[in-house]
C-alpha cells in the first residue's frame, strides 16, 4: 500500500506541476465563470430565450396550420446554461485526462525514470495502480473544482440545490477513470499517438452506446452475419457512458439514473469496467522489458 | 570463501534485428560475483553491459538461463529491499527538491517515517548533499543530480549495488569523488557491479574485472592477477630515424621478431620491447649509430593496454 500511495503522491506532484493541467483548468473554469455570468445577465437571457424559442419555432409541428412560438421558461434558461456549464467541464476535464496520461509511462520508460522504482520492492502492479490513482486524483480534483464553481454559482442564484447537478459532479469522475484506466492500459502495450486515439474513440464512442444498441437492434437494418456479430462486440466492449453524459444525466427527461439503486449501479459497472482495463494493463506491463 | 552474491548460468538474451534476423545481445552468461568486491563489467558501447544488469534487476527478461541475486529470485521483494541501482540514464523528477526525491525512493520501502528520516539524513551525509537538500533537482549540475543518483541507490542501505556507467558526463573532480565513494562502500562491505567506460577509473577502484564482447564473457579475472606484472620497456630517442632504428633492431640476432616495435613521435622515435632481456645490446647498436638515447622507462601494462588486447585477440579469432 506504501508504495502504491507514494507513487499516486509523485505522480500527482508531477501532474499539478504541467503546464496544460494549469492552462487548461484556468480556460475551463473562466468559461464556466462566463456561463455563470451569463446567468446573471438579463441582456443575455434574453438573448438566449430568443435563439432557443426560435429552435422550438423551427422545430414545432405546427397544428392547423398555426406557428406556436413557445417562449421558454427562465428555468429552462438556467438549465440550459448549466448543461452548457458541465459540457465545458467534460471538455476540459477530458483534454486534461488526455494530455496527463498520453505520455505518462511511455515517458517514465524513455527517459529511464521507471528505472529507479521497478528494482525497489515495487511489484509491477503496485506501479500501475500507483500512476492510476496519482493522475485520478488529480483529474478529480480539476474536475470537482470546475462542477462546484458551477454547483455552487447556481444554488446560490437559485436558492436550491440541484440534485441533477449533483449527481453529475460526484458521479462523473468515474467516467474520466474508465478513460485513464484505458490510456493506462493501452500505453504499456502500443505507442503513445495510437493509444490516444484509440481512447478516445472508445470513450466518445462510448457515449453513443445506447444508439448503438438501437442501430444493431434495428430489424430494418437487419445486420447479419459477421457485421452482426461486429456490432455486438463493439457494442459489449465500449464503456457505458451514455447514462452519464451530462447533457443526458442533467435533462429529467433522458436521464436514467433516477433513483439511488440506478447510480449505485451504474457506479458499479464502471467500478468493474476499472477493474478489468487496469488488470488488463497489469498483465500487459507484467512482462514488459524495460 | 566469500559469499556468492550474483550468480548467473546461461544467461542469454535474444533480440530480433529490423531484418528478422535474431541475435543474442548477451549469450550464455556464466558469472559469480562475491561478496565485499567491486567487481567491473567492461565492454566497448552496445555488447550487453546494460542488458545484463538490467537483467539482473528483473527489469529485462532472459530469453533462456537464470541468475540469483543474494541467494534468491530478483522478483523476490525481500530480496529488491537489499540491493540499490544507480541507471545509466540520469533522469530523477526535476520539479522535486533533493530531500523530497529520497523521501519518494524510501517510502517505497516502506519502513517506519523514523527510519525514513535516518536514512535520508545518512545518504545525504555521504553524498555530500548537505547543502543542497533543499534545493530542485533542475537547478542542480550534472555531477550533483548524479549525486542524487547515488544516494537514492544507498537510501536502503544495501548490501549490494548496480552501477551503470556512473561516471558518464561528470567533470574530473566529480569522477574523484565518485571513486572515493564506491571504495568507502567497499570499505562499509557493500558489493558493488559496476558497468563502465571508465578505464582509468576503474583500475583504481576495482577488485575483478569482467570483459563482454558481443554477449558473450571473453575474460574474467582478479584485476592485479590480469595485469600482471609486466617486463616491457620503453626508450625514447633522438639522432636517428624510425626507418634506421628498425634496421637496426631487426639485425639483432636473438631478438623475436614480435617482441618489440617502433614508432616515429615528434622528438624522434620510440622502442617498444615487451621483455627488457635484450635491452642493452639495442641501445648499444642504436648509440653506435649516432642515436641520443632520452629515456628508458619500464612500461607499465594498464587496463587500457589490456582491454585493447583482450579485444585484438577476440577480434582475430
Amino acid at each position: 500500500m506504501m508504495a502504491i500511495a507514494a507513487i499516486a503522491y509523485n505522480t500527482f506532484l508531477e501532474s499539478i506541476r504541467k503546464l496544460e493541467l494549469v492552462l487548461f483548468l484556468v480556460l475551463g473554469s473562466t468559461l464556466i465563470g462566463a456561463i455563470c455570468y451569463l446567468a446573471t445577465n438579463e441582456q443575455a437571457i434574453g438573448l438566449i430565450n430568443k435563439f432557443m424559442g426560435e429552435q422550438q419555432f423551427v422545430n414545432v409541428d405546427s397544428p392547423g396550420g398555426i406557428l406556436i412560438i413557445n417562449e421558454p421558461s427562465l428555468l429552462a434558461t438556467l438549465s440550459h446554461l448549466k448543461a452548457s456549464g458541465m459540457f465545458f467541464n467534460e471538455v476540459f476535464t477530458l483534454i486534461i485526462a488526455f494530455a496527463l496520461t498520453l505520455f505518462m509511462i511511455p515517458h517514465e520508460i524513455s527517459t529511464g525514470a521507471i528505472l529507479y522504482i521497478l528494482p525497489k520492492p515495487v511489484q509491477r502492479y503496485q506501479y500501475i495502480l500507483g500512476k492510476f490513482f496519482g493522475v485520478f486524483a488529480i483529474i478529480s480534483i480539476c474536475w470537482l473544482l470546475m462542477g462546484l464553481e458551477l454547483f455552487t454559482f447556481f444554488s446560490i442564484m437559485q436558492e436550491e440545490v440541484d440534485k441533477y447537478l449533483l449527481t453529475a459532479i460526484f458521479l462523473l469522475p468515474l467516467k474520466y477513470a474508465i478513460f485513464i484506466a484505458m490510456m493506462i492500459a493501452l500505453t504499456t502495450r502500443i505507442p503513445p499517438i495510437a493509444a490516444g486515439i484509440f481512447s478516445l474513440i472508445f470513450f466518445l464512442g462510448g457515449h453513443v452506446s445506447a444508439k448503438l444498441q438501437d442501430l444493431f437492434m434495428d430489424p430494418a437494418l437487419a445486420l447479419e452475419g459477421f457485421m452482426r456479430y461486429a456490432a455486438m462486440f463493439t457494442y459489449y466492449i465500449i464503456p457505458h457512458l451514455y447514462p452519464v453524459f451530462s447533457g443526458t444525466i442533467m435533462d429529467e427527461n433522458e436521464n436514467i439514473l433516477e433513483t439511488w439503486t440506478q447510480v449505485c449501479g451504474w457506479a458499479l459497472y464502471a467500478f468493474l469496467y476499472i477493474s478489468i482495463l487496469l488488470v488488463i494493463a497489469i498483465i500487459s506491463f507484467r512482462r514488459k522489458s524495460l | 570463501m566469500a559469499d556468492v552474491v550474483i550468480q548467473t548460468r546461461n544467461l542469454t538474451r535474444t533480440y530480433v534485428r529490423s531484418g528478422g534476423k535474431p541475435f543474442n545481445a548477451v549469450d550464455n552468461l556464466n558469472l559469480e560475483i562475491n561478496s565485499g568486491e567491486i567487481f567491473a563489467f567492461l565492454g566497448v558501447n552496445g555488447t550487453g553491459k546494460t542488458t545484463t544488469m538490467k537483467m539482473l534487476l528483473g527489469l529485462t527478461f532472459p530469453s533462456s538461463g537464470s541468475s540469483t541475486i543474494l541467494g534468491g529470485e530478483i522478483s523476490n521483494r525481500s530480496i529488491r529491499s537489499r540491493i540499490g541501482y544507480l541507471p545509466e540514464e540520469s533522469w530523477l523528477y526535476p520539479f522535486l527538491r533533493v530531500e523530497d526525491v529520497l523521501r519518494f525512493h524510501a517510502r517505497l520501502f516502506g519502513n517506519t517515517r523514523k527510519w525514513r528520516s535516518e536514512r535520508i539524513e545518512a545518504v545525504i551525509n555521504f553524498a555530500g548533499l548537505k547543502n543542497k537538500a533543499r534545493e530542485q533537482l533542475k537547478n542542480l549540475s550534472k555531477g550533483f543530480r548524479q549525486r542524487v543518483g547515488i544516494a537514492q541507490a544507498l537510501i536502503n542501505d544495501p548490501e549490494l549495488i548496480f552501477f551503470d556507467e556512473p561516471a558518464s558526463g561528470l567533470d574530473p573532480i566529480g569522477i574523484k569523488d565518485l571513486r572515493a565513494m564506491m571504495l568507502r562502500l567497499k570499505e562499509d562491505g557493500k558489493t558493488v557491479f559496476l558497468n563502465s567506460h571508465q578505464l582509468s577509473e576503474v583500475e583504481l577502484v576495482a577488485d575483478r574485472i569482467g570483459m563482454i564482447h558481443e554477449g558473450r564473457l571473453i575474460k574474467i579475472g582478479v584485476l592485479k592477477e590480469l595485469l600482471g606484472t609486466d617486463d616491457s620497456v620503453e626508450i625514447q630517442m633522438s639522432n636517428i630515424s624510425e626507418d634506421n632504428a628498425r634496421k637496426l633492431i631487426k639485425d639483432i640476432p636473438e631478438l623475436n621478431e614480435d617482441s618489440w616495435d617502433v614508432e616515429g613521435i615528434s622528438e624522434g622515435v620510440v622502442v617498444y620491447l615487451d621483455i627488457s632481456e635484450f635491452t642493452d645490446e639495442i641501445i648499444a647498436a642504436l648509440m653506435s649509430a649516432g642515436a641520443k638515447i632520452n629515456s628508458v622507462n619500464k612500461r607499465v601494462k594498464t587496463l587500457e593496454d589490456l582491454f585493447s588486447e583482450v579485444m585484438q585477440e577476440t577480434q582475430i579469432t
